[in-house]
């Protein structure tokens, strides 16, 4: 482990593992591999030409030949592999300054609608309330849009940037708890937290982890029948600590549940009950706990309810 | 006397608004569109507080902090990074560097990045 680490630290393969590209893809090490291959093939060829004929010429012939051959299947592979980080640099740094852009317009408007609602430039009547309250929702939706989308562009470069600490499960639910509390307010939605304060810290990025809490809670939420509860329970099992989030929801058709996972999928039920939502959720979720070598899974049945389990490992 | 703070941001709606709700707050708000003439306009007017954005016109935000830092007349002024930009890598880098705080704009109502600045000056 320790001499890979050396080899990625050596300047000939920084660029690969800025970039996240494994050592079998970056173009620098498969120089030297290809280096390495050539010497050995030199020799080898040199070694069995010589017992097969005994004209100098000739030896000298096949190996250049055979070290040409091997030389120019390397040169073309290699080169292939360095246009691929190329394209992989140019879209990491595409998303880098994207994400700046989009979101700047973004910001400028909620602060401006921010700006207003808190009264600085004259109390709003109610009904401009109401309104702003609309900027506002629309905003919030379309930052979460992208915020989600340039998420799952980084998951498919293999590249979700995760912090990971020892961290408070509990603090974590709580937070999220408070994110969604408005919008389990608007469903008549009662959230149950129940989880004891002596569990262990888990190993996560605090962030991403309270983004799987408000995503898995959320969807407990929209997908509920009017009314109910949603359960948020941890406890230790082993290495990790297991939470569920547990619904008496409209539930996911059996015949749907393979694909819940899936980019931009959407269940028929999801639709019928709720059409603001893009399907990218779960998918993100899966991912950090991936990322996280934790295991996701959920138990479903349709009219009755949903509840997701997740696991991540503790902090050791 | 209030507060100076000086406002390095090339988005001229954000410096209206964020600027209008830090003078309701009783600051002095001054604003750059640029890294370059934020720099100078540092030097001259000595603020109490900066706010930098980090993806700038003619200097960018971290070579306008590698600058600050540099000199002695500046470096004690409180930089906090005001951006869109929130790769690890960037945030780590600017940090470092002796920044005070980072805010990603994205992520933050206008009366919370005014507590942010309240808690400095």
């Amino acid at each position: 482990m320790d001499g890979r680490k050396i080899v990625k630290k050596f300047p000939l393969f920084r660029d690969c593992t800025e970039n996240s590209i494994s050592l079998w893809q970056c173009p620098g090490f498969l120089f030297v591999l290809l280096g390495l291959l050539n010497i050995v093939a030199m020799i080898s060829t040199y070694i069995i030409s010589t017992r097969l004929t005994d004209e100098p010429e000739i030896t000298a012939l096949i190996t250049i030949v055979v070290s040409l051959i091997i030389f120019i299947i390397g040169s073309v592979i290699v080169q292939g592999f360095d246009k691929l980080l190329q394209a992989n640099k140019m879209k990491m740094e595409f998303i880098r300054i994207a994400s700046h852009q989009l979101r700047t317009p973004l910001s400028s408007l909620r602060w401006a609608s921010d700006l207003l609602m808190t009264g600085g430039l004259g109390k709003p009547t109610a009904e401009q309330e109401e309104y702003l309250e609309i900027i506002k929702e629309s905003n919030h939706r379309m930052m979460k849009l992208i915020n989600d989308l340039l998420d799952v562009t980084k998951i498919e470069m293999g590249n979700l940037p995760m912090e990971l600490r020892p961290i408070e499960i509990k603090k974590i639910a709580e937070e999220a708890i408070v994110d969604v509390a408005p919008l389990a307010k608007a469903k008549n939605i009662v959230l149950n937290l129940k989880i004891e304060d002596a569990l262990p810290l888990i190993l996560s990025d605090q962030e991403k982890c309270r983004m799987v809490f408000t995503n898995l809670i959320e969807n407990s939420i929209k997908y509920s029948k009017g009314r109910g509860t949603v359960d948020i329970s941890a406890r230790q099992k082993g290495d990790y600590i297991e939470v569920s989030v547990a619904d008496d929801g409209v539930g996911i058709p059996r015949a749907q549940q393979k694909n819940i996972f899936q980019k931009f999928f959407r269940s028929d039920n999801a639709m019928k009950h709720e059409t603001v939502g893009t399907g990218l959720g779960l998918f993100i979720v899966k991912a950090i706990i991936d990322t996280n070598k934790g295991q996701i899974w959920f138990t479903s049945e349709e009219n009755k309810g949903t509840t997701f389990y997740f696991k991540i490992p503790i902090a050791k | 006397m209030s507060k100076l703070i000086l406002f390095i941001e090339d988005e001229p709606t954000l410096q209206k608004t964020l600027g209008r709700a830090l003078e309701q707050e009783g600051y002095e708000v001054q604003s750059a569109l640029d890294g370059q003439s934020g720099l100078s306009l540092v030097r001259r007017i000595k603020p109490d507080l900066i706010l930098l954005d980090l993806i700038l016109p003619k200097m960018d935000g971290f070579a306008v902090l590698k600058e600050l830092k540099k000199d002695d007349n500046t470096k004690g002024i409180p930089v906090i990074i005001l951006t869109n930009l929130e790769s690890p890598q960037d945030i780590e880098k600017v940090l470092s560097e002796g920044a005070t705080n980072y805010l990603v704009k994205a992520n933050y109502e206008l009366n919370d990045v005014v507590k942010k600045i309240k808690e400095l000056v």
